[in-house]
């Protein structure tokens, strides 16, 4: 299923391209697929990241670094492409109720895959593999990342060689954008005798054999990885002879590579640099709106958090715009936690939080809270409003922002101290002492990857979804919503949906839980030779590595 | 001799296995692992399925007697994230740290002992005061900084030498492409290790050209070239062998913070990303045969500090 | 090199020292700024008039929070080297002046302290325990006492075998008394020295650890984690760079200096020195 990543903006954020009808377009050079010459088979590209990843299929625990070669090497049902659409990949058509592929009582899913969908080494790609790839999935020690959502499977079955049937145990609304959309299929003639406990130690996943456009060639550890073309991909092959990763952790060396040639790309450029990397005259930078999404939450059961008028006034003290532009160099502010252009954005959301220190004061005041000893800070009943807000340490755009936020709040009287956590002791489980889960913060500053599909907002802001339940760490309760994010869940019809949605949003904005901040823009840099490059945050920019081809050098 | 040799060595064993636990608490100890961090959405169901794959739930001690075992068989375990075995990711990482520091060390032994042995030859000259003030300079400047300034001016704004990476890829192997990407980070890491061998290789050679003996000598006629090249030069080498012993070690746990910066893919980098990542067989093992090897060191350089002074083995070591 | 230039570098490096030491003590006074305060209209400026070391990516004075990094890392540098120092003198003296078993077990800790991979340790601890002031210093201290203990030991055994020591005990003073007023002052000098060399280490090694990431965190501002922040923008602000770099580098030379100076009682083998890192 989809899984929720981190929003990390140096370490491969997995973020979204939201475009939808009516949103606007990302900053991009003109359209390189259109006509700037026919596609020239052959040549090598040099893409390099920041994180090397340290096991290659996405079942596994994959380092986020990894996604990038995931993408080329191994294939899925479907994959979100640039305008977040979802097309499909080993999937003949995509399942809907008008083809029959949801049945009308929305628990049969029937998936049809392509029949020229082959191995590496040769080996047509059965509904055997997918079945063997949904047991890897739900083996209890084979260390599968997440088995959220493939729980409601009741039975996977392969009537022919290219047809899989799932029954659900009960609707699931997004259950075809989320099945193997994030997994790859696995092989099973290669992976059958090692499922097991294991699993997780098959030299399998350091030198795999996929689907994808290319195949597995070399991985020189601490260096670089290489993958050359596979002629026998189902999409047609790709006109790339060879692509090649190299890891590149440190930032001051990227732009140096760029500008000596010895990188064709980098997938994470940092704000700072982009200036330096445009005036690289073979380079061209591509600017893309992500999903990675930074967002503040209330511990709503705090004493002094637990009045929705005090987070609004937060809110309402919050300079996103200069946040993102200063802090976050060059992020989106963000109004609510759907993004506009998206179905499920509802336009209260363009002014309910806006920057307005005088109404956050008039909020607090309304509440109780007055400044009667003239310190600066407002108190109610003897107390004043202090608490803390921590984030995550190690890394620079957060511990910058925890610094403004304090000052921003401070200007409606709010003294908040600041505490950097090691994301451990902060994300950890909660025998271990980890903060979020055991619900021992007032304020918490971090970010993660938003979904298309916001049937998961039911784990999140539902009132029986605090951990260890589900991740509704802020502990918020809302009987309305309650019954909104349920139905909302087992509904497929998107027409349905929406209203639903919309309402969950309202609901939201006016209660607060937690406070919005930014989406991350991501800043790729690809030498300007290369054709077909479009820039995808949600899958990764090599989901249509199959497109590219270079032209040769002016 | 023999019996001092012995009686270190049984010291040694005893000492090894208090530093493997005591960095096996000091890594377990710290909160989280590689599961925490990572996804802050981790289904509670989903990370204890995990850690019982990776065998975290076991209690320390459990935990770290496997891990011993394993240690004694050369088995340091399987990485947390990569499921590679540990040894093999060492041995993979083992030689571009070798290239980096052995160059290094050459080049600063031959560049130190040269500059310390023209310093004695010329006490006070302008080359003395210069070596003084040299030496002192690269004792104090960070490392870190010499190498972000060596990139920033040499890298990118001249583009006279790559910015990291130990070769350029897509290229055949060539030792010109190798050499120059070894020119920056072994200048840093020179710059910093050469104060240690010309100080003391001048300091000893002072020593040794003042000894009674050489000027008895001196006076019976025997050359001033013949002094040096028989009698103090030899004398005032030797004590640098049990300094080598203990550079040994850092030949093989590298630089961390020279590959960081560099990004250099060798052993010093694998540590810092695996402490990044709480992957604690890979910390564990990296620490375990450093500790190993710094004993070593330790060892051989006392025992050959033992040989030539006897003196010593008197004395408990010092 | 000749005696005046002696006289006159050493001169040269206490005055460096006393006008650190006295901008840290005199930060909150003398910063142009208030070393947290924001201004993001005014983030990234290059040096001027009003700002003469430029503002950093938050708009904050880069002079103002360099002094107060400044007085954390005095603050580092003192604590750290009186621990390192507490411990080694007390350890070294006891087993210079009794000798015999004591001076066995003590030689061992010391031998067992230097065999482990220091710098990794560091790291290590600095992750773990490194985030405040206080257990960094501790940290630290922990891995620097060992030099000063050996040199303590040296000193001390050679000093008991005096004849004024002898004095002391036949006249029946207790050990304590003894070593406190008869054989510790003796060592003083070369502890001052090996304080001043511990002093440097322990400013490069917190600033190296700021620089990984695994030292202090903000917002305490130390020179290693400006550093560290300073990284990712050296092609549109290398001030942010150059100056904290050029003051460790500044502060630690002039420690070493001064340790020189006082340097010519002994042997450099004694020292024990070691490298951070590398």
């Amino acid at each position: 299923m989809a899984r929720w990543r981190t929003g990390f903006p140096r370490l491969g954020a997995l973020s979204l391209c939201l475009l939808l009808a009516g949103c606007a377009r990302p900053e991009s050079p003109p359209d390189h697929a259109a006509p700037g010459g026919t596609p020239q088979r052959g040549g090598t590209l040099v893409l390099g990241t920041a994180e090397e990843p340290e096991l290659l299929d996405s079942i596994l625990m994959l380092s986020k670094g990894g996604q990038l070669i995931n993408n080329v090497l191994f294939s899925r049902f479907v994959v979100y492409d640039d305008s977040l659409r979802l097309v499909p990949d080993l999937l003949t058509e995509i399942p809907t109720l008008a083809n029959g592929g949801i049945a009308a009582d929305e628990l049969t899913y029937s998936y049809h895959l392509r029949r020229d969908a082959r191995w590496h080494d040769g080996v047509p790609l059965t509904s055997a593999d997918v079945e063997f790839t949904y047991r890897v999935i739900m083996h209890p020690d084979a260390g599968a990342e997440s088995q959220q959502g493939w729980s409601v499977i009741d039975s996977v079955a392969t009537p022919d060689p290219h047809t899989v049937v799932f029954r659900l145990k009960e609707p699931y609304a997004s259950f075809v954008s989320d099945t193997f959309s994030d997994e790859d299929v696995l092989p099973r003639h290669l992976l059958q005798d090692h499922l097991g406990a294991g699993f997780r130690n098959a030299p399998f996943h350091r030198a795999p054999v996929g689907s994808g456009p290319f195949r597995f060639q070399e991985w020189v550890a601490g260096s670089h990885l290489t993958v050359t073309r596979f002629d026998a991909y189902h999409g047609g092959p790709p006109a790339l002879d060879a692509i090649t990763f190299k890891f590149v952790p440190e930032a001051s060396t990227v732009v140096a590579q760029l500008q000596s040639g010895d990188l064709h790309g980098f997938d994470q450029i940092e704000s700072s640099q982009a200036a330096v990397v445009e005036r690289i005259a073979a380079m061209q930078l591509h600017r893309t709106p992500s999903l990675a999404f930074e967002h503040v939450d209330f511990n709503c059961r705090h004493p002094l958090l637990s009045d929705a008028r005090v987070r609004r006034a937060l809110a309402h003290a919050t300079d996103r715009a200069a946040i993102a532009q200063h802090v976050y160099e060059g992020a989106e502010p963000a109004r609510a936690d759907q993004r506009p252009g998206s179905p499920w954005y509802s336009t209260v959301a363009d002014t309910a939080l806006r920057f307005d220190p005088a109404r956050g004061r008039a909020l607090l005041a309304a509440a109780g809270w007055h400044d009667r000893d003239g310190d600066g800070i407002v108190e109610r009943r003897g107390k004043p409003l202090r608490f803390e807000l921590c984030t995550t340490a190690g890394r620079p755009a957060r511990e910058r922002a925890v610094a403004v936020l304090q000052q921003q709040w401070r200007a409606i009287g709010a003294d908040v101290t600041v505490k950097l956590h090691n994301p451990a002791v902060l994300f950890g489980s909660q025998e271990s002492g980890g903060i979020l889960r055991r619900g021992a913060f007032s304020a918490v500053l971090f970010g993660w990857g938003q979904t298309p599909d916001p049937a998961g907002m039911q784990v999140i802001y539902g009132s029986a979804f605090a951990p260890p339940n589900g991740q509704n760490m802020g502990r918020f309760t809302h009987a309305r919503l309650d019954t909104l994010v349920a139905r909302g869940a087992q509904v497929a019809d998107p027409i349905r949906r929406v209203p639903l949605y919309r309402e969950v949003e309202n609901i939201l904005l006016s209660e607060v839980p937690s406070l919005p901040l930014v989406w991350l823009i991501e800043i790729d840099a690809m030498t300007a030779r290369l054709r077909g490059f479009r820039p995808n945050p949600q899958s990764g920019d090599t989901w249509n590595a199959h497109a590219w081809w270079l032209a040769p050098a002016l | 001799m023999l019996r001092y040799a012995i009686r270190r060595l049984l010291l040694a064993v005893p000492l090894t296995i208090a530093i493997t636990m005591l960095c096996f608490a000091i890594v377990r100890l710290a909160p989280g692992g590689p599961l925490a961090g990572a996804d802050p959405r981790v289904r509670a169901a989903d990370r204890d399925r995990l850690e019982r794959v990776l065998g975290l739930d076991r209690p320390l001690v459990t935990q770290y007697v496997r891990w011993l075992a394993g240690v004694a068989r050369g088995d340091l375990g399987r990485s947390f994230t990569t499921g590679q075995p540990v040894s093999a990711m060492i041995t993979e990482r083992l030689p571009a740290t070798l290239e980096l520091m052995g160059a290094a060390l050459l080049v600063s032994l031959v560049v130190g002992i040269g500059l310390g042995i023209a310093a004695a030859r010329w006490p006070g000259s302008w080359l003395d005061r210069a070596l003084a003030v040299a030496t002192l300079a690269g004792n104090s400047v960070p490392i870190f900084w010499l190498g972000v300034l060596a990139i920033l001016i040499f890298a990118s704004a001249w583009g006279w030498f790559p910015a990291g990476g130990r070769a350029t890829l897509g290229t055949e192997f060539s030792w010109g492409d190798r050499w120059r990407h070894l020119v920056l980070p072994v200048t840093v890491l020179v710059m910093a290790q050469v104060p240690l061998w010309s100080r003391h290789v001048r300091a000893s050679l002072i020593e040794r050209l003042q000894d009674e003996h050489l000027r008895a000598a001196r006076a019976r006629g025997m050359s001033e070239r013949r002094i040096w090249m028989r009698h103090a030069l030899p004398a005032a080498l030797v004590p640098l062998v049990t300094l080598l012993g203990l550079q040994i070690p850092m030949l093989f746990t590298g630089a961390v913070i020279t590959e960081t910066v560099f990004a250099w893919p060798g052993l010093g980098r694998l540590f810092h990303d695996g402490m990044s990542r709480f992957d604690y067989p890979r910390v564990l093992g990296i620490l375990a045969v450093a500790a190993v090897l710094t004993i070593a060191g330790n060892l051989a350089a006392d025992l050959a500090c033992a040989r030539l002074d006897p003196r010593l083995r008197e004395r408990s070591a010092t | 090199m000749s005696g005046l230039r002696t006289r006159v570098a050493t001169r040269v490096a206490a005055s460096v020292l006393i006008v650190f030491a006295a901008a840290g003590v005199f930060a909150p006074q003398l910063a142009p700024f208030p070393r947290d305060l924001i201004r993001l209209e005014n983030s990234g400026r290059a040096p001027s008039a009003l700002h003469p070391f430029g503002t950093d990516m938050l708009g904050r004075d880069v002079l103002s929070r360099i002094l107060h990094g400044g007085r954390v890392s005095l603050v580092m540098a003192t604590v750290a080297t009186l621990v390192a120092v507490a411990i080694g003198t007390l350890l070294g003296s006891l087993a210079g002046y009794f000798g015999g078993r004591v001076d066995t077990a003590i030689s061992a800790l010391v031998d067992t302290a230097l065999s482990l991979p220091l710098f990794f340790l560091v790291l290590l601890l600095g992750q773990r325990w490194g985030a405040s002031v206080g257990s960094l210093c501790v940290v630290v201290g922990l891995a620097s006492w060992m030099p000063v203990a050996r040199l303590v030991r040296q000193t001390t055994s050679s000093l008991r075998q005096r004849a004024f020591v002898d004095a002391a005990r036949g006249l029946g003073f207790g050990t304590a008394r003894v070593l406190a007023r008869h054989v510790l002052p003796s060592t003083a000098a070369p502890i001052l020295v090996a304080s001043a060399l511990g002093a440097a280490q322990a400013v490069l090694m917190e600033s190296a650890l700021g620089f990984l990431g695994f030292g202090l965190q903000p917002p305490i501002p130390s020179w290693g984690g400006m550093l560290r922040e300073a990284q990712s923008h050296l092609h549109d602000a290398p001030w942010l760079a150059i100056f904290p770099g050029s003051c460790i580098f500044l502060l630690v030379l002039a420690l070493h200096a001064l340790a020189d100076a006082g340097q010519g009682a002994f042997d450099p083998r004694a020292r024990g020195e070691r490298h951070v890192g590398g």
